[in-house]
C-alpha cells in the first residue's frame, strides 16, 4: 500500500477511485431499494386513500339522507364489520381491484399492524373509536375493529396503513 | 511557503476608491465585482448569489411536492420572479461593467466579449427561459426543468477556486491533492473552504430532514423525498469519509499506510463520520433480522460532524480534561448525596407509599429529580419526617449540583482567556518586524474565528501588541525601577541619554547656554560640572 511519491497518479490511486465509485454505486443501489419499498408504502397509502374517499362520499350521502350503495355497509345497527369488509372488497366495492403492494397474495384489509409480522405490511387497517369519559384525554381512543362489530351511525373510524416496517401510519379519521 | 502558494496568494490588495474620486462605472466595478480589491462587497455579492442559487434549487425540489406547492403556489411564483429579477440585475451589471474587467478590457469590444464568454452564457441560460415563456408557449414542466440551469451559475464561484487549487497543487500527487481538498492546510485554498461549506450544508439539510421525519404529518407527505435526501446525504458523507481515510496518511502522525489509517479511524471525528453513515447500511442489510428503526435516531449524530469546523468543542474537551480531578470529586459527592437521599427517602416513605418508594434503586429517580431542583412532582414525600428531610436535602442539592456547572463555566472562560492571551503573544511575536504579512493575517483570521473574536477585538489585540512592541523598542517608556532591574537595557538607556546630551552640547548656542548654566538659581554644582565636561569633550 506504500505509494510511490514520484508518480502523480498511481495504481493505488486508481484502486481508491474504483473503491470510491463502488461505494457510491452501493449507496445508490441501497437508496434505490429503499425508494422502491417507499413506493410500495405510497401504493398502500393510495389504497387507504381510496377507502377514505369512499367514506367521505358516504358522509355526503348521509347528509342528503341517503344510504350507502353497499347494502352490507349500511349503519342500521344490524350489519357487521365482517360483511362490510367483504362488500368493500367485492365487485361493487371501492377496493375491488386493489392489491396489497408488498405481497399481492396477502390481504388488503387487516385488523392491525404488527411489527413482528412482516406479512402485515401494506395492510389497510380500520380502527373504531370509543369516546372516552368526559374530561379524560384523549377524547376518542381507537382500537382494533372486531369482525363481529355492529355498524352504527356516526361510528368514528380511523384509517391506518402498515408501512414497509409494518408500522402503522395514520391516513385519516372518518365517520361511518 | 511554496512558490505556487505565493503565486496563488498574490493579490494586488487595492483599497476600494472613495465616492467621487473615480468615474461611476469604475467605482461600481471596484466596489461590487473586483476580486482584487480588498474590503469591497465582491465576496458578499458572490455569497448572496450562491445562496440564491441554492434556494432556487430547494424551491424547485419542493415545487414537485403537491402538498407543499399547492397551498404556497403564489409564494413560489413570486420567489421565482424575485430570483430572476436579481439574476437579471446581476447580468446587466456585469454587462455594463465589462469594460472595467481586466479580462475583457483589452478586447476590441469588451461588452461583446463578455456576452460571448462562458460565464455570461451560463448567466443568460439561467434567466432566458423565464423571459422566453412570456413570448413563446413553453410547457411549464419544461420551464421548471430549464430552471435547473441556474445551478450552472455556481461555476462562476467554482471555476476560479478550481484554478487556484490546481495552481497551489502543481506537481503534487493525486493523494496529496485529495488531502488538500478535505483537510485544512496551505494547499487547499478556496476550494477546500467550499468543500467544507458543502459538507456543512448537507449536515444541516440531513439533520433537518431527520427532525422533520419525526413529524408524522410531514413524513406522510414527504416519505419518498426523505428517502432520496437521505441517500444523497449518505453518498456525500461516505465520499467524504473515504477521502479522509485515504488521504490521512499525508498528515503528520498518520504516515503509515495501514497503522496510520487505523489510528485515524479510531479518532473521535472519524468515528462520528462513520456513525453518520452506518445506520443507512445496517438498516439496509440487517432489517430482515432485527427491527433497526431505532438506528435512525443515530442519524442525528451527523450534527456532531459540525464540531470539526468549530473550536468550541475542542476547548470544552480541554476544559473537561483539565478540570477532571475536581469534577470527579464533585461527581463523587453528588453520587454520595443521591444514594443518601434515596436511602432516607426509602426509609421514611416506604411504609406510607410502598408503590412509589418501592426500594432504594426506585427511590433514586425521586432523589435525582429532587436534588437537581427539577421537581416533576409525580413522586413526593407525604410523611412529616420525609418532608423535613426533603427540605434539607433539596437545599443541599442546589449547592452540590451547581458545583460541576460552576466549575465548567469558570474553567471554560479561563481557557478562552488563556487562548486569547496565547493569540496576543503570537501577535506580539508577529509585530517583531513591524508589520503583519499575508500569511500572518491568515493565521490571525483563523485564530480569531476559532476564538469567536470580532474584528474590533482582533484590532484591539493587534494595537496592544504594537504598543507593547514599541514600548520594548523604546526604553524611555520604562520606569527607573524597571530599568535598574535590567542592566542590559539600563546601559542602552544611559548611552542614549549621554548621546542626547552631547547632541544638545553640539547644537545649542553655547554662550547663552553657558550663561544659563552658570546661574546658581537654575543649576546645581553637579549639573554645572557635567556641562563643562561635555563642552570640554566636544572641544577635544
Amino acid at each position: 500500500m506504500q505509494q510511490d511519491r514520484t508518480k502523480h497518479f498511481t495504481s493505488v490511486d486508481a484502486l481508491f477511485l474504483l473503491f470510491l465509485l463502488s461505494a457510491l454505486i452501493g449507496v445508490a443501489l441501497i437508496g434505490h431499494l429503499a425508494y422502491r419499498e417507499g413506493l410500495k408504502t405510497e401504493a398502500a397509502k393510495a389504497n387507504a386513500a381510496i377507502l377514505k374517499d369512499w367514506f367521505d362520499q358516504l358522509d355526503a350521502l348521509s347528509a342528503k339522507g341517503q344510504q350507502s350503495q353497499l347494502e352490507d355497509c349500511r349503519d342500521d345497527g344490524e350489519k357487521t364489520w365482517e360483511g362490510c369488509q367483504a362488500a368493500l372488497l367485492g365487485e361493487q366495492g371501492p377496493l375491488k381491484s386493489v392489491k396489497n403492494p408488498f405481497d399481492a397474495n396477502q390481504a388488503v384489509i387487516g385488523q392491525k399492524c404488527d411489527r413482528t409480522d412482516l406479512n402485515t405490511r401494506g395492510l389497510v387497517v380500520i380502527e373504531k373509536g370509543t369516546p372516552a369519559p368526559p374530561g379524560a384525554p384523549p377524547a376518542i381512543s381507537f382500537g382494533p375493529m372486531e369482525t363481529g362489530e355492529k355498524l352504527s351511525k356516526d361510528l368514528p373510524l380511523r384509517i391506518m396503513v402498515c408501512d414497509k416496517g409494518a408500522y402503522a401510519l395514520k391516513v385519516a379519521e372518518v365517520k361511518l | 511557503m511554496s512558490e505556487a502558494t505565493e503565486g496563488a496568494n498574490h493579490h494586488r490588495h487595492r483599497a476600494p476608491p472613495d465616492w467621487g474620486t473615480v468615474p461611476l462605472r469604475h467605482w461600481l466595478y471596484r466596489w461590487l465585482l473586483d476580486a482584487e480589491t480588498d474590503g469591497n462587497h465582491q465576496a458578499a455579492v458572490d455569497r448572496f448569489i450562491a445562496f440564491l442559487i441554492v434556494a432556487n434549487l430547494a424551491a424547485l425540489f419542493f415545487e414537485h411536492v403537491p402538498a407543499i406547492y399547492g397551498p404556497y403556489k403564489d409564494w413560489f411564483h413570486w420567489f421565482d420572479i424575485a430570483s430572476v429579477a436579481i439574476f437579471t440585475v446581476e447580468y446587466l451589471a456585469r454587462f455594463y461593467l465589462a469594460p472595467e474587467d481586466a479580462e475583457f478590457a483589452k478586447q476590441k469590444n469588451p461588452r461583446l466579449s463578455y456576452v460571448s464568454s462562458p460565464f455570461a452564457l451560463i448567466d443568460l441560460a439561467a434567466i432566458l427561459p423565464f423571459y422566453l415563456a412570456a413570448f413563446v408557449n413553453i410547457d411549464l414542466r419544461m420551464l421548471r426543468a430549464l430552471r435547473l440551469l441556474r445551478i450552472l451559475k455556481l461555476f462562476r464561484v467554482l471555476i476560479p477556486a478550481v484554478k487556484e487549487f490546481q495552481l497551489l497543487n502543481q506537481g503534487r500527487s493525486f493523494r496529496q491533492k485529495v488531502h488538500a481538498l478535505v483537510w485544512p492546510g496551505e494547499f487547499g485554498g478556496r476550494l477546500h473552504d467550499y468543500f467544507d461549506t458543502f459538507i456543512m450544508v448537507w449536515v444541516v439539510v440531513s439533520v433537518t430532514a431527520v427532525v422533520l421525519e419525526s413529524v408524522a404529518s410531514i413524513h406522510y407527505i414527504l416519505n419518498l423525498e426523505f428517502i432520496i435526501l437521505d441517500t444523497i446525504a449518505v453518498g456525500v458523507f461516505t465520499l467524504e469519509y473515504l477521502m479522509r481515510v485515504y488521504s490521512v496518511v499525508e498528515t503528520k502522525g498518520f504516515r503509515h499506510p495501514i497503522a496510520g489509517r487505523l489510528r485515524y479511524a479510531k479518532t473521535g471525528n472519524a468515528l462520528v463520520d462513520l456513525l453518520a453513515v452506518l445506520p443507512f447500511f445496517l438498516e439496509a442489510f440487517l432489517h430482515h433480522l432485527f427491527d433497526l428503526r431505532f438506528l435512525r435516531v443515530f442519524r442525528l449524530l451527523r450534527l456532531l460532524k459540525l464540531t470539526k469546523y468549530t473550536g468550541a468543542t475542542s476547548t470544552l474537551v480541554i476544559v473537561v480534561k483539565r478540570e477532571w480531578p475536581v469534577m470527579a470529586a464533585a461527581t463523587f459527592i453528588m453520587l454520595l448525596l443521591v444514594v443518601l437521599t434515596a436511602s432516607l427517602g426509602y426509609l421514611f416513605e416506604h411504609e406510607a407509599q410502598p408503590d412509589k418508594f418501592e426500594n432504594i434503586p426506585a427511590s433514586i429517580y425521586w432523589a435525582v429529580i429532587t436534588l437537581a431542583s427539577v421537581g416533576y412532582g409525580d413522586i413526593s414525600p407525604v410523611t412529616p419526617i420525609g418532608r423535613i428531610m426533603t427540605i434539607v436535602l433539596a437545599l443541599l442539592g442546589i449547592g452540590i449540583f451547581a458545583i460541576p456547572a460552576a466549575l465548567l463555566s469558570s474553567a471554560f472562560s479561563d481557557q478562552l482567556r488563556i487562548e486569547r492571551e496565547t493569540l496576543a503573544n503570537e501577535l506580539y511575536a508577529m509585530m517583531a518586524d513591524g508589520h503583519i504579512s499575508t500569511d500572518e493575517q491568515e493565521t490571525i483570521d483563523r485564530e480569531a474565528k476559532r476564538l469567536h473574536l470580532s474584528r474590533d477585538e482582533v484590532n484591539r489585540l493587534i494595537e496592544k501588541a504594537r504598543r507593547e512592541r514599541e514600548l520594548k523598542d523604546d526604553h524611555t517608556g520604562l520606569t527607573i525601577t524597571k530599568l535598574v532591574e535590567r542592566p542590559d537595557i539600563a546601559i542602552e538607556r544611559y548611552r542614549e541619554l549621554v548621546g542626547q546630551m552631547r547632541q544638545i552640547a553640539l547644537m545649542v548656542d553655547k554662550p547663552t547656554m553657558d550663561k544659563l548654566v552658570d546661574d546658581p538659581d537654575r543649576t546645581t554644582a553637579f549639573e554645572r560640572r557635567i556641562w563643562r565636561s561635555l563642552r570640554d569633550d566636544i572641544k577635544n
